[in-house]
């Protein structure tokens, strides 16, 4: 038994996949629980998606990829914000507008640039095995960043999701704080898109806190409960697809959605669900998850 | 004060003495809401507001989420984040007047219920009892009474009592024109401006009325009645989270 836990982490490249994965998924597990209050659940899909554009540009200019990822998921939300702005659309439709169309745009360029094309299943579905001790400093790096962020405005922030009327009468620059937040949000999707890729990067961001909110009824339990889940679905995950030899990416995020699953089944069985909790999830995040 | 190149509210001009219960009251789109962000500062409004001492904010209950993970002591306990400011949290002061304020309002023993599981009126309770926890010096409420339960109206109702009775000054939008005539020391009349400004008497005239409302007033041997009654809420906003 003890053999056979150690085994995996005899490999290098799986002690680095383990560290990153764990870093990533308990980084998002904690943003995906703001993603998730705040009715943003497509915000982070469109994203991950979206930067895909930045990443090929980068790679293309000969910058890293992670700022040209960056550039991209800032882009995305201020285009977002400015067509949401418009009284005839909400933001769900301008996400629905802009997904597609950047990330089509991404996929087009990798398919005229040559050397690009042998790293498009990375940049779809990760390569959690390919990380190195500079991936491994950014997630670290991230991590500190994003928890340096919840010290300081993590209270203000969750009064923002909760009701944002009364942050502004308050006095608080609500503008400022959304942009906070969707900062760190994009840099957690930038980073974790090396490890998980960005078709399954929305389960690692919604699974978790959905999953967390069935068990919690204050924000900071579901966010602690959601790293922890992400942090044991990327460990799970990665003895699965040691053990199984399937994708680590697609791995973790298998279990998370089966966690999810089992979690869903036993808070109905044992009739946890009260009328808030039931209220709770919106389509998009079930969606996101399945 | 505008929105867009739409205005709202012009020429408005009142004074309120510490310890009023103000009541703001007009038909649907008259500017009662923008009046209280006016008071806020939310809203740009040209000329003068000099407002003494700082301000507490209970919104429309419709404006607030009941699907949020936070429980009723958790959102008074919301009401204390000004006066901590960035990086401290709530501590065992805060906790124990959060306590006290959702016992003001006959919810202690719900502090540990979610805020969704709390019936309409209780969820207002809580947020004027958020309000409250603000320490402000003008309590600012927006329709509080609406379409809520008659014990939850009485506590509330209750609770400005002994706000002005402290000497802070309250003002609160309303559709109910008895209950305001009843429970106001002064009601200010809205239609895109000030109709009329003064106590029940003063204000509650079939004619002044008919200014405010218009067509929607009905006079009956003399006496005016409303003709739309009924459920004031504002439309919901847009879907999607972003500003």
């Amino acid at each position: 038994m003890l053999d056979w836990l150690a085994d995996p982490w005899t490999s290098a490249l799986m002690r680095r996949a383990f560290f990153e994965a764990m870093l990533v998924s308990g980084l998002c597990g904690v943003l995906g629980c703001f993603v998730l209050v705040r009715g943003l659940a497509f915000l982070g899909e469109a994203i991950a998606h979206t930067v895909v554009l930045g990443v090929v540009l980068a790679f293309l200019g000969g910058v890293p990829a992670a700022a040209g990822g960056a550039v991209l998921a800032v882009v995305t939300v201020l285009l977002a914000s400015a067509i949401g702005s418009d009284r005839r659309f909400s933001v769900d439709t301008a996400m629905g507008v802009l997904l597609p169309s950047l990330f089509g745009a991404g996929v087009a360029l990798i398919a005229l640039s040559d050397g690009y094309r042998s790293t498009l299943a990375d940049v779809l579905f990760g390569a959690i095995l390919a990380t190195t001790q500079t991936d491994l400093a950014l997630a670290v790096a991230a991590c500190g960043l994003t928890g340096l962020v919840l010290a300081l405005a993590g209270k203000e922030l969750v009064l923002v999701a909760f009701d944002r009327a009364v942050a502004q009468a308050m006095g608080y620059r609500t503008g400022l704080l959304d942009l906070l937040l969707l900062g760190v949000v994009a840099l957690a999707v930038v980073v974790s898109l090396r490890a998980v890729g960005n078709v399954l990067l929305a389960g690692l961001l919604l699974g978790p806190p959905v999953t967390a909110r069935l068990l919690c009824r204050s924000f900071w339990g579901m966010a602690a409960w959601s790293a922890g889940l992400g942090v044991g679905a990327s460990v799970a995950g990665l003895y699965l697809s040691w053990y199984v030899e399937v994708g680590g990416g697609a791995a973790i995020v298998l279990v998370v959605a089966a966690t999810f699953v089992v979690v869903a089944i036993g808070v109905r069985l044992t009739g946890r669900v009260g009328p808030s909790e039931r209220r709770v999830l919106s389509h998009d995040a079930y969606t996101a998850v399945l | 004060m505008a929105y867009g190149d739409r205005v709202a509210l012009d020429e408005v001009s009142f004074g309120l003495h510490g310890g009023t219960f103000a009541g703001v009251l007009g038909p649907n789109g008259a500017g009662k809401t923008t009046l209280l962000h006016a008071l806020l500062g939310t809203v740009a409004a040209t000329g003068t507001i000099v407002l003494k001492g700082r301000t507490s904010y209970v919104p429309q209950l419709t404006a607030v989420s009941e699907a949020f993970p936070v429980d009723a002591l958790g959102v008074v306990l919301m009401g204390r984040y000004p006066l901590l400011g960035w990086r401290r949290r709530p501590g065992r002061d805060d906790r124990r007047l959060a306590g006290e304020l959702l016992d003001q309002v006959g919810l202690l023993d719900r502090a540990r219920s979610p805020f969704g599981s709390l019936s309409g009126g209780q969820r207002q309770r809580v947020l004027v009892a958020r309000a409250l926890a603000q320490e402000g010096d003008v309590l600012l409420l927006d329709e509080p009474l609406t379409g809520i339960d008659a014990p939850s109206q009485k506590s509330i109702l209750g609770v400005i009592r002994a706000q002005c009775a402290a000497g802070r000054t309250v003002v609160m939008t309303t559709h109910d024109l008895a209950q305001a005539a009843r429970e106001c020391d002064r009601l200010l009349l809205l239609n895109r401006t000030l109709i009329a400004d003064g106590t029940a008497q003063e204000v509650l005239r079939a004619e002044v009325l008919g200014r405010a409302y218009e067509a929607e007033v009905l006079l009956l041997d003399g006496r005016a009645a409303l003709i739309d009654e009924g459920a004031h809420h504002h439309p919901p906003t847009k879907p999607g989270g972003l500003p």
